[in-house]
């Protein structure tokens, strides 16, 4: 009998089984399409991330990456593309001046509602940058918000910040995370939900969020955006952000038109580029990788002789090939890629010499070379390319015992704790040099790795150099400075860059609408992308 | 019967004592701060923002308190929560679990459905080609890596053919049939490898039960021979292999963390995983309680089917004469 049983479930499962087989899906429903040259209405975008986020609330954020999932819920007060330069048209605040060197006046735009129908104004502003600098609010902005003072609402939308110091990073950082408003009504009324129900002001609304899974978003009917023509943005219906923690299925995700844009691997590009129907986009200069965090404060590397034979002795063209098929790019100069306005190559950056590696390490006092210990990132990237520089360095004596850990824990050991005297990691996209300075070489950052721990007297006076930078509200000042805090940090190898990385994301060609600044390092521009029929 | 079960659930309080008190402990000697793992390189938090956020999260008490306030919680019915995303874990776990419950019973169907007739077919034909092709099957199923064998999948059946979905999870209860087509991939990569070793346990019990007394009376008798396989044969060829397949829920669970992260299927395994990596130690801790807890019913639930299907098994006295 139970025998019978069993065969009878089984002879099921054949029959569903069949069934799935030859079942067909269901076609799409025909999206209305107004007229306006080339865009259409209607239509879902389905778009693949690797990343999984921390939160959907740009405040309570503490990861870059979310801004994948939250950038088309919300809006920047100031958005910029990847030259840096602003983008009025998608910036909640409509100008801004610093009537003097510590005070930064912002006008709002008019007309603006977040999606439940509250107003966005000033209030809601001071709202936000408050929720930032409460300590019990775990957010990444909240180390470079602490330069507000104060938020004082001049009107109902003008809002006026007085700084500690004048702040170059101001456009940065009201660009993502808490440069972000999120309604304060939603807030309250959802409390902590709100981390994963997010109300902004953006193209789309929160629609469904299933942790590890996806995020929706439907249509905001009332979005206050407009395209070249003045027609109400955005075109698409809704839009489906998955997460597909694995590069490889990312890709067979887009080829078998699952997805219809995603990031791909760089092995994959070959395969990509000759699909029909299918084009790739390559954002280049998206960061450093591999990178090198060095600690000053610990030996060997508070030794600048050493620190310059650990440089002369690797040869990331070796690394590039090896790893990453040839697309990257040998870095010539420090963290800022070579498309960022603020690249700059010192004439005393050390190159691959590995004569020049041996008599730097005489110099120092270690002819025969020295021991360390390395802290290394945990992705298989980077521990291929460390495994390729601990060669490197022990062809010249340097003998390196690598340690991998996860992310925080390798830059706790370098960087906050002072274990390990280095760090072979990675290193995002960069917008502002006076915030990034302030983070890894000052002595008053968290971080230890300044090597200005490591050098006092020798007449570098970081902290007011950076200080100068960070004053730098006119980009225009900045390129003498950036020249001179080069000069040091590269000529002293107090970082090392070895390549400057690309990304590549591939999407079906009935996704229109691409620009130049539809794609960024960690998300996607979608307020204007269509669907062509 | 009930006073056995209920001697066995209370057995196993003890045990998940034991359990979390040691992942517990293990997860503190870890290096890493869980604090410093919530902001990412370059965000430079400040010494106060990380000083509140260790005292909010109990992180500087001495381990046996913070162990002793996190049972307590436990008592109450409440896990914490994450250090990541500051969600309750239980609301993690409500979404995670029942992901990771259907991709298990899936799987474990799979290896059931493919082992049982193999295993018998293998058996009976001992020798001949059906019984070698039913081997070199099950010493790929046990060789290959589920990763690799996923991969395959998605390749042939997700890309080339385009019949199953390459990612991603649809909830049976919402959608029987997408649920089920965005389970046959993970669920078969999941499910082979117990189905090969499930296979090779049926038939060494189906060959030593047809050579058995009972079996040349029933042939005697002049039943047909799919009777004697199918009816008699198996019922008493099932005893070790169902206490095999209980004891694979527990790997199903753990061997899961491979295929939902492949398959981007959003269940524990996957959690487990991240959490792990990210020092988000109440989901840990939750995770690892949960797995405890599955295998210890897991095992308590093929006892009892044990003495279900065997009569002479009485459970809580004397055990089989």
């Amino acid at each position: 009998m139970k025998i019978r049983i069993l065969w009878m479930v089984i002879s099921c499962l054949i029959v569903v089984a069949l069934v799935l087989v030859s079942c067909k899906a269901a076609p799409e429903e025909e999206a209305v399409s107004p007229p306006k040259e080339g865009s259409q209405y209607g239509g879902h975008l389905h778009v693949g991330t690797h990343w999984i986020p921390t939160s959907l609330d740009p405040t309570t954020s503490t990861s870059g990456p979310d801004l994948v999932y939250y950038y088309s819920i919300v809006n920047p007060l100031v958005a910029f593309d990847l030259n840096a330069q602003v983008v009025s048209h998608r910036s909640l605040a409509e100008s801004w001046e610093f009537p003097d060197a510590d005070t930064l006046v912002l006008k709002l735009r008019k007309g603006v509602k977040f999606h439940d129908g509250t107003d966005f104004n000033s209030e809601a502003v001071k709202f936000a940058w408050e929720r930032v600098l409460d300590p019990t609010t775990p957010s990444a902005s909240a180390g470079t918000f602490a330069i507000i003072k104060e938020v004082e609402v001049v009107d109902n939308h003008t809002v006026k910040l007085h700084l500690e110091h004048p702040w170059s990073g101001w456009m940065s950082a009201l660009a993502s995370g808490g440069g972000c408003p999120i309604s304060p009504t939603a807030v309250a009324k959802l409390g902590e939900e709100h981390v994963f129900k997010p109300v902004g002001t953006g193209p789309f609304k929160f629609s469904e969020w299933v942790p590890g899974n996806y995020l929706e978003v439907t249509k905001n009917e009332g979005y206050w955006g407009v395209d070249d023509a003045g027609n109400p943005l955005p075109y698409l219906d809704s839009i489906t952000i998955s997460n597909i923690p694995d590069m490889a299925v990312m890709s067979a995700a887009v080829e078998s038109g699952k997805i219809d844009v995603g990031q791909i691997a760089d092995k994959d590009l070959d395969k990509f580029e000759a699909l029909d129907n299918i084009s790739v986009y390559t954002l280049e200069g998206s960061g450093s990788r591999p990178h090198i965090y060095l600690n000053g404060t610990m030996p060997p590397m508070d030794n600048i002789h050493l620190r310059r034979a650990l440089h002369f002795a690797l040869n990331p063209d070796i690394m590039n090939k090896a790893v990453f098929y040839g697309r990257y790019v040998v870095a010539k100069g420090g963290p800022f890629p070579t498309n960022s306005w603020a690249h700059y190559e010192s004439p005393y950056r050390p190159y691959y010499d590995v004569e020049k590696a041996r008599e730097e390490l005489l110099l120092g006092g270690y002819p025969n070379g020295f021991e360390m210990e390395v802290a290394v990132y945990s992705d298989p990237g980077i521990v291929e390319c460390a495994e390729i520089a601990k060669e490197q360095w022990a062809a010249v004596g340097i003998k390196a015992n690598l340690n991998v850990y996860d992310i925080g824990t390798a830059v706790g050991k370098v960087m906050l704790n002072e274990e390990l005297p280095l760090l072979f990691g990675s290193c995002g996209g960069q917008t502002d040099p006076g915030r990034r300075a302030e983070t890894f070489y000052s002595t008053l950052s968290t971080y230890k790795t300044g090597m200005a721990y490591a050098s006092p007297g020798e007449g570098k006076d970081i902290d007011h150099l950076i200080a100068q930078l960070s004053s730098c509200t006119d980009r225009q000042d900045a390129p003498p400075l950036l020249a001179e805090l080069g000069d040091i940090t590269q000529g002293d190898v107090w970082e090392i860059s070895l390549l400057y990385r690309n990304d590549y994301f591939a999407y079906w060609d009935k996704v229109r609408g691409w620009g130049d600044d539809s794609f960024h390092p960690y998300y996607l521009v979608v307020e204007d992308l269509w669907i062509q029929k | 019967m009930q006073a056995y079960v209920i001697r066995r659930l209370l057995e196993m309080i003890p045990v998940l004592i034991l359990v979390t008190m040691l992942t517990f402990t293990l997860l503190l000697l870890l290096p890493g701060d869980p604090v410093e793992a919530m902001f990412e390189v370059g965000s430079n938090p400040t010494p106060e923002m990380m000083a509140t956020m260790r005292h909010k999260l109990g992180l500087d008490r001495p381990i046996p308190v913070q162990y002793g306030m996190w049972l307590g919680r436990l008592l109450r019915g409440d896990l914490g929560r994450s250090t990541m995303t500051h969600i309750k874990v239980t609301e993690e776990l409500k979404a995670r679990l029942p992901v990771t419950l259907q991709l298990g019973v899936v799987a474990w169907f799979f290896s059931i459905i493919i082992a049982i007739p193999a295993g018998v077919i293998s058996a009976v034909y001992r020798g001949k080609k059906l019984d070698i092709l039913a081997t070199v099957i099950t010493i790929g199923g046990v060789a290959v890596p589920s990763f690799w064998l996923g991969m395959m999948l998605i390749i042939l059946f997700g890309v080339k053919l385009g019949w199953f979905p390459v990612f991603g999870f649809v909830s049976l209860f919402d959608n029987p049939i997408e649920g089920l087509k965005h389970l046959v991939m993970p669920a078969f990569s999941l499910g082979v490898f117990a189905a090969a070793i499930n296979m090779r346990q049926m038939r060494s019990a189906m060959l030593e039960v047809l050579a058995l007394d009972y079996i040349r009376t029933a042939r005697a008798k002049g039943l047909r021979e799919r009777i004697v396989i199918w009816t008699h044969a198996l019922k008493n060829a099932l005893l070790p292999v169902v206490t095999i397949m209980g004891v694979q829920i527990g790997r199903l669970f753990g061997g899961s963390v491979v295929i939902e992260t492949l398959f981007a299927v959003p269940g524990m395994g996957r959690l487990m995983v991240s959490s792990i990596l990210d020092r988000d130690f109440p989901v840990v801790q939750a995770c690892i309680l949960i797995i405890a807890l599955a295998v210890l019913l897991s095992n308590l639930a093929t006892d009892l089917i044990y003495g279900y299907i065997d009569p002479r098994i009485s459970l809580g006295r004397q055990t089989s004469k």
